[in-house]
C-alpha cells in the first residue's frame, strides 16, 4: 500500500512537469529518497542526457528500484562561502575576481546567499537572484584576516539552507586548512548528511585545496576543483554552474526506515563514466529538516 | 585597562571630543539630535567592553562610555543624544539624553555580545531614518573600523539616504599600525576606512582617524585644536 502511494505521488510529481518552481516533494509523508547525481564521461565531459535505465542505485549494498527520475535543469539555491583568512591573502585579488565570476555565472532563477569566513563568519542576510545586489555585496563585503573556521562554516552553512526546498549547494572557496574551529569535520559531515545539502569545493592555485575539504565535497556528492592561476574564471564558474544544473534527480524507496545511516552507491551502465552522488543518507520516515 | 586598550580608548575619546566640540561650537543655530552609532562587530568588541589583563568585561569604563562622558561635557545645552550598536541587529537606547550619567546608561543598554558581523551601511541607513522626523539638526557620529559585512543596504544607498534626510555623518575610523601613518589610511586603495571617509565627506561631516598608539593628550590637543580653528573660521 505504501509502495502504491509512493508511486502515485511520484507519478503526480512527474506529471506536474518538474518545472523550475515546482520542486519535487520528496520530503512528504512517504519517503522517496532523492539523490542528485553528476555523470562525467571518460573524456571528462559532463553527460547530461542519460536515461533512467542507465542508472542503478544501491542502498547498503542492495539494489533498489528507481521510482522517479529527472534530468531537467532546475534552479539551484546556493550558499557561497569565501575563505578570507590570512592564509588566503596571497590570492586576494584572484579570490575577489572569483566571487564576481561566480555571481556572473548564476542562472536566472538561481538564488545565492554570499558570505565570508575569517575573523568572523559573516553571511549576507540576502538570499537573492538579483545580480546587481550580489555584485554590490562581493564588491563591498570581502575583508581579509583571521583564522579558518572551515568546519563551523560548513556545518552552519548546510544547516542554514536546510529549510530551503529543491537543490541546495554550498560552494566553498578555501584552501581547506581549518584553524580555530569550534566544529569538527565529523560535525560538518553529520549535518551535511542530515540536511542532504551538497558541498562544492573550489581552490585557487597558489593557496591550493586540502584533501580533507575535497573528501567532504565528495561525501556530499559535490565536486571539487583547483583553479589554475591562468584559468579563465568566468568560464570556470560557468562550467561549475552548468554542472550543478545538469545533475540527475533520482528517487528510490528505501527498504527500511530504521533511522540509521545507510551507504549509497549510484552506478551507470555507460562504459568508463563516473557518477558523483552523495555516499550516505539517514533512513528516517521524514528527513529531519 | 591594558596600555593598548587605554590607547584605543584614548583615541576614540579624542575623536568624540573633536566631534562633540564641533556640536558645541555650532550651537546657537537649531538644537541638535545626535545619534552615536557604535560598531559592535567582532573587530570592534573593545569599544563597548572594558579590558583588564586577560579578561574582557562589559562593566563600567569601556571606551564607548568614556567617549560618551566626553561628549556630554562638551554638548551644547540644546543637544540630545541617543546611542546605538550594530552587529547581528541594531540596538538603540530608548530615549534622547543629555547628561553624562544618562549617556553612560545608554551605552550600557545597547552592549551586545558575540563575534558579530558589521552592517555599517544598514546602521547608517536606519540611523538616518531615526532622525527623519525631527526638526532639529540631524547628526550621526559613527565609530567603526570600516569592514562592512552583512548589509541589506549598500554604501551608496546609505549615503543617498543620509543626504536625502539631511543627516550629517561624522566618522572616527581608528587606525592601527607600527608607526604613525604618513597619510590617512582612508586615502589608500581598498582600505576599510576609505568608504567611511567618503561617507563623511558626502554628508558634510568630519572624518577622524585616531592612531591607536599615540598618547591621548597629544591627540586631544591636535583634534581640539583643529576643531577650534575650523569653527572659528566659519
Amino acid at each position: 500500500m505504501a509502495l502504491r502511494s509512493a508511486w502515485l505521488m511520484v507519478a503526480a510529481m512527474l506529471a506536474a512537469g518538474l518545472s523550475a518552481r515546482q520542486q519535487p516533494a520528496f520530503h512528504a509523508t512517504t519517503r522517496v529518497v532523492p539523490i542528485y547525481a553528476t555523470v562525467v564521461g571518460p573524456d571528462g565531459h559532463l553527460l547530461s542526457q542519460l536515461t533512467r535505465n542507465q542508472f542503478a542505485v544501491f542502498d547498503n549494498g542492495q539494489p533498489r528500484e528507481i521510482v522517479s527520475f529527472s534530468n531537467e535543469p532546475i534552479p539551484v539555491t546556493l550558499g557561497g562561502m569565501w575563505d578570507v583568512s590570512l592564509s588566503m591573502t596571497k590570492v586576494e585579488v584572484r579570490e575577489r575576481a572569483a566571487a564576481r565570476a561566480f555571481v556572473d555565472a548564476l542562472w536566472a532563477d538561481d538564488r545565492l546567499r554570499f558570505g565570508t569566513f575569517g575573523d568572523i563568519v559573516a553571511w549576507s542576510p540576502l538570499l537573492t537572484s538579483d545580480k546587481k545586489t550580489l555584485r554590490r555585496i562581493v564588491d563591498e563585503e570581502i575583508w581579509f584576516g583571521g583564522a579558518t573556521p572551515l568546519w563551523t562554516v560548513i556545518e552552519e552553512g548546510v544547516h542554514r539552507f536546510a529549510g530551503e526546498s529543491g537543490r541546495r549547494v554550498l560552494v566553498v572557496l578555501s584552501d581547506g586548512n581549518s584553524r580555530n574551529d569550534t566544529q569538527s569535520k565529523s560535525d560538518a559531515l553529520r549535518e551535511m548528511q542530515r540536511t542532504d545539502c551538497m558541498v562544492y569545493a573550489v581552490g585557487l592555485a597558489g593557496s591550493g585545496i586540502s584533501g580533507s575539504l575535497e573528501s567532504v565535497a565528495e561525501e556530499s556528492g559535490g565536486g571539487h576543483v583547483e583553479l589554475a592561476s591562468t584559468a579563465d574564471l568566468d568560464r570556470e564558474f560557468a562550467e561549475i554552474l552548468s554542472e550543478l544544473h545538469h545533475q540527475y534527480l533520482i528517487g528510490f524507496l528505501p527498504a527500511a526506515l530504521d533511522g540509521e545511516s545507510h551507504t549509497l552507491l549510484v552506478r551507470t551502465t555507460v562504459a568508463g563514466a563516473k557518477v558523483r552522488a552523495r555516499k550516505s543518507y539517514i533512513a528516517a520516515e521524514v528527513p529531519d529538516r | 585597562m591594558t596600555p593598548r586598550s587605554r590607547a584605543w580608548a584614548g583615541s576614540v575619546l579624542a575623536g568624540v571630543w573633536l566631534l562633540g566640540t564641533a556640536f558645541q561650537s555650532t550651537s546657537g543655530a537649531r538644537p541638535a539630535k545626535i545619534l552615536f552609532l557604535l560598531d559592535a562587530g567582532a573587530r570592534m568588541r573593545w569599544l563597548t567592553h572594558s579590558y583588564v589583563p586577560g579578561v574582557v568585561t562589559s562593566d563600567a569604563g569601556s571606551p564607548a562610555e568614556e567617549s560618551l562622558r566626553a561628549a556630554a561635557r562638551v554638548l551644547s545645552a540644546d543637544a540630545v543624544v541617543r546611542v546605538a550598536t550594530f552587529g547581528e541587529t541594531m540596538k538603540v537606547s530608548p530615549t534622547w539624553e543629555h547628561t553624562s550619567e544618562a549617556l553612560v546608561a545608554a551605552v550600557d543598554s545597547v552592549v551586545v555580545e558575540g563575534r558579530l558581523r558589521s552592517p555599517i551601511w544598514d546602521a547608517v541607513y536606519q540611523g538616518a531614518g531615526l532622525l527623519e522626523t525631527t526638526a532639529d539638526r540631524r547628526v550621526i557620529v559613527l565609530i567603526s573600523e570600516g569592514r562592512a559585512t552583512g548589509n541589506v543596504h549598500g554604501f551608496d544607498e546609505a549615503v543617498d539616504r543620509a543626504r536625502q534626510i539631511g543627516v550629517v555623518v561624522h566618522v572616527a575610523c581608528p587606525a592601527e599600525g607600527e608607526s604613525p601613518p604618513k597619510t590617512l589610511r582612508a586615502d589608500r586603495p581598498n582600505d576599510p576606512c576609505a568608504r567611511l571617509k567618503r561617507l563623511a565627506e558626502a554628508t558634510g561631516g568630519r572624518y577622524a582617524e585616531p592612531w591607536v598608539s599615540r598618547p591621548l593628550e597629544q591627540q586631544l590637543e591636535k583634534f581640539v585644536g583643529e576643531v577650534v580653528k575650523a569653527t572659528s573660521s566659519r
